[in-house]
């Protein structure tokens, strides 16, 4: 029969396995995002230019889980207090190692994800998107992602910010700012400037 | 003499000793017969790994081993005065400047460092390329969380080897870059 201290130490053996589960390098990344925007409902808008699946992955299980997730944006920043503007209706086209592709659209925040339980890609992925080009009805213009995506669903794992020697900067539309301009972000969006 | 001062003598003896023999550490760099750095060669070596293996989610992260640098990935850290970069400005992940000779040095040091004694077995041709890991990563025949990049014979995995051996022809890496 378990003693009493037999008990304890299996008790206490479990505990330490339970806390020791977790992993620290995520778990501060993920704190390193901050609160939520309080104007901004947790939902699809939430959270524009952060990497997604760092929460709606395998490791948090944030409903929904993602197999890939981003936010487009119009043009680069300059400086990192430059407010990125965000794009919709752009098309994200991802094709993966066996060539089976899907495609998705931005919402007003600019974001965009794909549910892991609808596509979950053999990596790496090679993405491409279409934006509507600004003032022209209709037109599109087709940007393709000169490298591959090796293992990270979130775009924002590489792309945050300006571009650094760390990182291109935010995923965008044009090189620059164009003439005509991109529209501003809808007023009604959850989170846009008033 | 009573035991106290002999414990003390036999503890300064020690620590003489200890001292004496730390001294010397031996050489800082230890030298192997490895492929030379030949930035005309390993350019297109270095180019095949920065593509399949260097992205910033994969050995273009700074916190993962085998660092690779690149123009589509990392940049080696500059300051805007170093004169490694020629335009600074466009010293970003994906900017214009391409992959600099410290980045390319770098590489190689990166890649060598790894297993130096195997590395430089595989030159002087007494081992296969595959006791080396990072040839066995890249063909899955080890756990490798990138996957399977090559199986052996293949262009990139021909690029890699056939620089491993001491063999400049870059024919093959060419090949692999074109692929896409």
């Amino acid at each position: 029969m378990m003693t009493l201290r037999t008990a304890l130490a299996s008790s206490l053996l479990a505990l330490g396995m339970f806390v020791g589960c977790g992993n620290r390098a995520v778990d501060e990344r993920i704190a390193a995002l901050g609160e939520e925007d309080p104007n901004v409902p947790v939902g699809e808008f939430h959270r524009p230019g952060q990497p997604c699946v760092l929460c709606h992955g395998e490791y948090l299980r944030e409903n929904p889980i993602m197999s890939v997730g981003g936010t487009i944006y119009a043009y680069p920043t300059q400086t990192a207090e430059q407010k990125p503007l965000p794009v919709k209706g752009v098309k994200v086209k991802l094709t993966d190692s066996f060539g089976d592709q899907y495609e998705v659209t931005t919402n007003c925040a600019g974001n965009f994800f794909i549910e892991a339980e609808k596509w979950d890609p053999a990596f790496p992925l090679r993405a491409e998107m279409e934006y509507p080009v600004p003032g022209a009805l209709e037109s599109t213009k087709r940007v393709v992602m000169s490298t591959r995506i090796s293992r990270d669903g979130s775009c924002a794992g590489c792309h945050a910010g300006t571009r650094n020697q760390g990182s291109p900067g935010w995923v965008t539309c044009a090189e620059a700012e164009t003439e005509p301009p991109f529209p501003p972000q809808e007023s009604a969006c959850p989170g846009a400037p008033k | 003499m009573n035991t106290r001062r002999k414990v003390s003598l036999l503890c300064f003896g020690v620590t003489l000793l200890a001292a004496a023999g730390c001294g010397d550490l031996g050489p800082a760099v230890n030298e192997i017969v490895a492929p030379p750095f030949d930035p005309g060669s390993f350019r297109a070596v270095s180019a095949v790994l920065e593509r399949r293996c260097g992205t910033l989610d994969c050995h273009g992260h700074m916190a993962r081993p085998l660092r690779l640098y690149g123009q589509y990935g990392l940049r080696r850290f500059e300051e805007r005065t170093s004169p490694n970069v020629e335009n600074y400005d466009e010293y970003y992940s994906g900017g214009k400047e391409p992959t600099t000779l410290a980045e390319l040095e770098d590489n190689y040091r990166s890649i060598l460092a790894l297993e130096p004694e195997l590395a430089a077995k595989v030159f002087a041709k007494t081992a296969d390329p595959e006791v080396l890991s990072i040839v066995r990563k890249a063909r899955l025949r080890e756990k490798h969380k990138g996957g399977l990049l090559w199986n052996k014979g293949d262009p990139g995995d021909v690029c890699m080897t056939n620089w491993l051996t001491g063999n400049t022809d870059t024919t093959q890496c060419e090949v692999e870059l074109g692929h896409p």
